[in-house]
């Protein structure tokens, strides 16, 4: 069953706060955080968690895809929010 | 008589803010614009930063930049904050080295991120902006923007996570207290909180959910400008008043040099603070070492033999064990020559790979107990962050008693851990015990990949083997 951890409770190094593992295997659109395993390793056997509910692609998706700088985010959403503005206008 | 703290005088306080870049052995890289692929200019930020900012952000020249008075007056609320040292915990680890930790936690907010709050609070002021954006997780950032806002007679929005906004009252109402106005996020009030929440209704949102909110709320209102606690450039200098206070003060307290330095870092920022001014020494030839430290697990070489990293964690916490998926193994990504630590501010990603600091990762189960032997000793309740510094510092401490030698060692102590007991709670239940990987598993697994190339292991930024 996927939900089969979902009440143990961690704390998210990103957030600052405790999160459900539910929260770790979802929000990042129905995929696992990036950073699921290296959080969870010693809590739960994750890796065959992982691999018993989802494919090779999604698990290199979520937790290999290249990553964006802090700086790179902001730059793309500075150029998303002028074409807002744009459509506004 | 034992000094137990020092102090500086208010007129003892720094005047300049150190600027490393102008000192870094390696120059950053300028960043490329991700839809141009040109080197970014100051027009490319000026929708969300104001052009003085963007100038400290830029500014690869000026070593000292001068405090405004302004500023410092909102400083001296609190700062210089007290230099301590730690001799119940020296005296329960029996070591000969000498603890000293800086106490940020006295801040109105509770942590050392005021001191950029207010910095950038007041040149967003001067610059004719009226109103400030921003994301926060758990709310240390949001509430330290706030208040700053707060101070300055601007105004605050804070995009603050869900998840967390749900679950940590406390800071959502620091922040209405301060004047702000909190919401969750995803929200309805920005078009990209709109579209999360009609596909996803009770989504819990994240990080990324809320940044999106805040940029797009600076970019499309008046007067509005975003703000962020860390990684940027401006951010980490504003910090360094942390290092230089204690400077001043380890002299006060007769210290002559300093061996170690440390502090927990996420994005960076008071780590920085701390151990920027320290760096500067190095590099005209100190023999300190300068360690940040990452929460993040980092098994030992008896579970996995053979180490992968997932992009995250190069160079800090660069083993993650490689465990058996069935048939399968998560592969290994492919790096490029430059390392980069995702989340990590350039420049303490590049005085990394420059072989100045020396990362290091402590899992949650030692964190946690390294921070209740602080609270049983000194008695302050330390941060979950902060506790990832005090590992190092109680490593160190040990090796020190075995070398016999007496050496001195700075901590940055971020903040106080009273509005994350949530934490404690989970550690004393027990809710936080360690799995233990069954062995034959692990035999298994390391059969299944007798034969696979071995990967690169990453060590301190370079490829070692």
């Amino acid at each position: 069953m996927i939900e089969e951890h979902d009440a143990l409770i961690i704390r998210c190094p990103q957030l600052g706060g405790e999160v459900p593992f539910r929260y770790c295997r979802t929000f990042n659109e129905d995929l696992p955080c990036r950073k699921i395993m290296v959080c969870w390793e010693f809590r739960i056997d994750i890796s065959k968690f992982l691999g018993k509910h989802y494919s090779m692609d999604q698990i290199q998706c979520a937790l290999t895809s290249p990553t964006k700088t802090r700086l790179d985010t902001i730059l793309e959403l500075i150029e998303k929010a002028k074409r807002i503005n744009e459509e506004g206008e | 008589m034992k000094e137990f703290k020092v102090f500086l005088r208010e007129d003892e306080i720094p005047k300049q803010w150190y600027n490393i870049q102008a000192d870094l052995p390696t120059p950053l890289q300028p960043p490329l614009h991700p839809g141009t692929r040109q080197p970014i200019g100051p027009q490319d930020l000026a929708p969300v930063f104001p052009m003085n900012l963007i100038e400290q952000e830029v500014n690869t020249k000026d070593r000292w930049i001068d405090i405004p008075q302004e500023v410092m007056e909102k400083l001296l609320i609190w700062r210089p904050t007290p230099l301590r040292r730690a001799y119940a915990l020296e005296k329960v680890l029996g070591t000969p080295a000498r603890i000293y930790y800086k106490d940020e936690g006295v801040s109105p907010p509770g942590s050392h991120k005021p001191n950029t709050a207010v910095a950038q609070a007041y040149y967003n002021k001067v610059f004719g902006i009226k109103r400030i954006a921003t994301e926060t997780g758990a709310g240390q950032w949001g509430s330290a923007l706030s208040f700053a806002c707060c101070l300055f007679g601007l105004e605050c929005k804070v995009y603050m996570v869900r998840i967390s906004y749900d679950q940590k009252p406390y800071r959502r109402l620091m922040m209405n207290t301060w004047g702000a106005n909190c919401v969750p996020s995803p929200s309805k009030d920005t078009q990209a909180g709109r579209k999360i929440l009609e596909a996803h209704p009770d989504s819990p949102g994240s990080l990324g959910i809320a940044i999106s909110e805040a940029v797009e709320d600076a970019v499309t209102s008046k007067d509005t400008r975003y703000s962020l606690g860390s990684v940027l450039n401006h951010v980490l200098m504003h910090q360094t008043i942390i290092g230089l206070e204690a400077k001043k003060q380890l002299e006060k307290f007769g210290e002559k040099k300093v061996d170690i330095v440390t502090g927990c870092a996420g994005g960076g920022s008071n780590f920085s603070g701390l151990a920027f001014p320290f760096v500067l020494d190095k590099i005209n030839g100190a023999k300190i070492t300068i360690i940040p430290a990452e929460p993040t697990s980092c098994p030992t070489m008896t579970r996995a033999p053979f180490v992968y990293d997932f992009g995250d964690n190069v160079g800090m916490a660069p083993m993650v064990p490689m465990h058996s998926l069935g048939h399968s193994f998560i592969p290994a990504p492919i790096h490029a020559g430059g390392l980069r630590y995702h989340g990590m501010a350039p420049l303490v990603s590049q005085l990394i790979n420059d072989g100045l600091l020396e990362p290091r990762a402590y899992n949650q189960l030692e964190c946690y107990a390294n921070a209740v032997l602080w609270a049983r000793t000194e008695g302050f309740i330390p941060a979950p962050e902060t506790s990832h510094a005090i590992s190092v510092v109680v490593e160190e401490a040990k090796k020190a008693k075995e070398e016999g030698k007496q050496k001195v060692i700075l901590l940055i102590w971020s903040g106080h851990g009273i509005m994350d007991l949530g934490g404690y709670e989970s550690y004393f239940s027990g809710k936080l015990i360690d799995y233990p990987l069954p062995e034959e598993e692990m035999r298994k697994s390391l059969k299944d990949i007798e034969g696979w190339p071995k990967p690169k292991i990453m060590k301190m930024g370079k490829v070692v083997g």
